[in-house]
């Protein structure tokens, strides 16, 4: 079959619908006046389109689109979907709203972590550049406060670090003092 | 009006109403169709009711790409011919006495018994070719349409189509059918 053939009987189908532009209906018209295998298959799909189908009637078009809906509902009964929670808007909106407070607390844990890090009085953070000779036994007891302290870190946040802050220099010789002998002979 | 993947969405989303509106939209074509392959009223109501069931079965395999009127008559295809391969198994015998004993009565020229004419010659095709002519001819679909329903290529398509419609010349020609026009 040659292509101008192929072509018309592509466009009968469109011509018979007979919403065709007037550029194709001029083009199949006048292949059909000169073509005989083409005359024959429009006729032939012309005599197919009149074999009708028979009704089953309204109370059949009226409840068949409640049918569906209700069997369908029936053979799946509430299962779960990912696709489900992210087409519908309220799942969304809370699945939206968790991420968002998982990302918020994350953030706000690393920035008490920096803070607890950079934290001034620990002694690995300490500026030890002004340090005289006379400061060293001090120095040394402050580490070894810090050991001491830092093993009993408080998981609740709460640092020994103000606490020992406000203390002077003798003072803070007697309470390692103190936290020794609890090491000799405390539990 | 919504269109058809609007109302898809709305019913995964769990608008279970949007289904009622998608067969409504459908339910005559897709009903037509199976007729036409059928030739049983009831038997093309039952798998009208069932082309819907199994499209909303799978409606999270609907890829948007597809139009949904194409998805719904591929669908429409399978369970069809589905139910035919099985109903030919178990009814040749009868068929082959049915077939017989009306052939007489076809070769009047009135316009219902030349329409039967017709009729009976697209049953005489093979499958696919009958097929690809019901979906060309009755739905209106493009080959492209007709393709993805058939799940096969355009060129199949076209090859089928035309392998059907010349078959159909030569058998109403064989009848000394009478062309209207
Ligand atoms: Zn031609």
């Amino acid at each position: 079959m040659s292509s101008v053939h192929d072509e018309i009987q592509e466009l009968i189908n469109i011509y018979l619908k007979g919403n065709e532009s007037k550029e194709i209906k001029d083009k199949v018209e006048s292949h059909l006046r000169e073509c005989k295998e083409c005359r024959d298959e429009l006729a032939v799909i012309s005599e197919l389109r009149k074999v009708e189908v028979p009704d089953p009637g309204d109370l059949f078009w009226n409840t068949l689109p409640k049918k569906i809906r209700i069997t369908a509902g029936e053979e799946k009964p509430g299962r779960f979907s990912f696709k489900k929670l992210f087409f519908s808007p309220l799942p969304f909106a809370s699945v939206v709203m968790i991420l968002m407070l998982l990302i918020l607390s994350q953030t706000r844990n690393k920035n008490i972590n920096e803070e607890t890090f950079n934290d001034p009085l620990s002694a690995s953070n300490m500026d030890y550049s002004d340090l005289n000779e006379e400061d060293i036994p001090l120095f040394v007891n402050n580490l070894l406060l810090d050991e001491n302290y830092s093993l009993h870190e408080d998981i609740s946040g709460n640092s020994y670090h103000s606490e020992f802050a406000s203390l002077d220099a003798k003072e803070l010789e007697s309470f390692n003092d103190a936290l020794k002998n609890e090491g000799l002979h405390g539990g | 009006m919504e269109d058809d993947i609007g109302l898809v969405e709305r019913y995964i989303a769990g608008e279970t109403d949007a289904i009622e509106e998608l067969v409504m939209r459908y339910q005559k074509q897709i009903y037509a169709f199976i007729y036409r392959m059928t030739k049983d009223m009831e038997e093309s109501k039952d798998l009208t009711q069932k082309t819907f069931l199994n499209a909303v079965k799978g409606i999270r395999d609907f890829r948007k790409t597809a139009s949904f009127k194409t998805w719904l008559y591929q669908i429409a295809v399978n369970t069809s011919l589905n139910h035919i391969k099985r109903d030919k198994r178990e009814e040749v015998e009868f068929e082959d006495s049915v077939a017989s004993s009306q052939s007489g009565a076809l070769t009047s020229i009135l316009e219902n018994e030349k329409r039967e004419q017709v009729r009976k010659s697209l049953d005489t095709l093979p499958e696919r070719q009958k097929l690809a002519v019901i979906l060309r001819v009755y739905e209106s679909l493009s080959c492209a349409e007709t393709a993805r329903a058939m799940g096969c290529s355009e060129g199949t398509v076209k090859a089928h189509y035309h392998s059907g419609v010349k078959k159909l010349k030569e058998v109403l020609k064989e009848k000394d059918y009478e062309f209207s026009s």
